[in-house]
């Protein structure tokens, strides 16, 4: 799996899907520097996006669900990609997220850990118990300023205080999470199961609202302004949605519906577009404020994360390949 | 006798024009609002 493609400075990073981790020049493409993970153990995947510091870069790698695979949080060096620091676990396929000197981190055991920015040392983990025998895709935790919140296998959203892991508050909604969980003004967003989307109190998990969609939301969320865009996916007809949606979850403000669903992660933000790709290497881009359609890029492969930086547009493709585009400035 | 071929065939141009149109309109109706971007380079990082 191809982690989402972040540029720092000159530098585009990426995880590819055959294990190893690039610094790419972001505008030639020339590799800086790179690090086979699988030197280290049974791990080829990047399934999480990359924390970036002053100078470090973290990733988290996995083998998916193999029983004798491991994991890894990386802490690389920007500058060289000489390892900081690395923590070994059983998995690490989610986002790192950070909150003041310490990193977060899931696992596909539904495990949760806290450790040191500074050493990789070990801080605290929380397990739910769940088990997890479909080998169900994690879904990024995020942070406010004291608590992580993470959306557990057992369909409950945790709010843990960050020093201590222990349990703030927890909800169970009446279907389990779908999407990722997002953070905006105090407020958590989420997809679930039953086709609805949800606002929770990130102070007390309350429900301050929700909205019934067409299908299920997937993926992961995004926000632009007071607009929260996602997919939505109808497997069983194999049809697929992008919507944006009003951040108070008031009302649909449009949708797009498409055939085969979308493959990348999430909706990506770039100027005034909101852009998708397929796993038919289908790239399309809508225009943010009403989802008129604005180009298409036809590429090979299954596109599954899609990142940009000014004028620079990423793709990263599940059968190897990393695409630059760049937007010619306009007259 | 013969004409009613050409009659036909008359009518099958006029209905495949039509769809023709149908098609026609439904291409301009998905086609780019906006230039999009350009391939600058790709990397074969291996699947």
């Amino acid at each position: 799996m191809f982690s989402t493609p972040t540029v720092v400075g000159d530098a585009l990073f990426i995880g590819s899907c055959a294990g190893t981790f690039y610094a790419l020049n972001r505008t030639t493409g020339q590799v800086q520097w790179s690090y086979d993970i699988r030197k280290d153990g049974k791990q080829v995947s990047f399934h999480g996006d990359p924390l970036v510091t002053d100078d470090l870069i973290l990733i988290g790698t996995d083998h998916s669900c193999v029983p004798d695979g491991i994991g890894h949080v990386y802490a690389f060096e920007r500058d060289s990609g000489k390892v900081r620091w690395k923590y070994r676990a059983i998995s690490v396929p989610t986002d790192i997220v950070r909150l003041g000197s310490n990193v977060y981190f899931g696992s596909f055991q539904d495990k949760w850990s806290s450790l040191s920015l500074q050493t990789g040392g070990l801080n605290w983990s929380f397990s739910t118990g769940a088990t997890n025998e479909n080998c169900d895709a994690i879904k990024a935790p995020v942070t406010d300023k004291n608590r992580l919140f993470i959306a557990g296998l057992d369909g409950v959203i945790y709010a843990l205080d960050a020093l201590s892991g222990r349990v703030t508050w927890k909800r169970k909604l009446p279907a389990a999470p779908s999407t990722s969980l997002a953070l905006k003004d105090k407020t958590i967003y989420v997809g679930t199961n039953d086709q609805r989307i949800y606002r929770l109190n990130a102070e007390t998990g309350a429900v301050i609202s929700e909205l019934a969609v067409d299908a299920k939301p997937v993926g992961r969320l995004a926000f632009a302004n007071d607009s929260l865009f996602m997919f939505l996916e109808n497997a069983s007809e194999r049809v697929g949605y992008i919507v944006s949606v009003d951040s108070k979850l008031a009302g649909v403000r449009w949708k797009q519906r498409s055939s085969p669903a979308w493959a990348s992660e999430r909706p990506h933000l770039w100027k005034e577009f909101v852009i998708a790709g397929n796993c038919r290497g289908g790239i399309g881009a809508f225009r943010a404020t009403d989802g008129e359609p604005q180009w298409n890029l036809s590429l090979k492969g299954c596109i599954r994360s899609i990142g940009s930086s000014g004028n620079m547009l990423f793709a990263g493709v599940q059968e190897g390949t990393i695409y630059a585009y760049e937007l010619s400035a306009r007259p | 006798m013969k004409k009613y071929p050409r009659f036909i065939s008359a009518i099958v141009l006029v209905a495949m024009a039509a769809l023709s149109c149908a098609q026609n309109s439904d291409t301009r109706a998905n086609l780019p609002a906006a230039a999009g971007p350009e391939l600058r380079w790709k990397y074969e990082a291996g699947g």
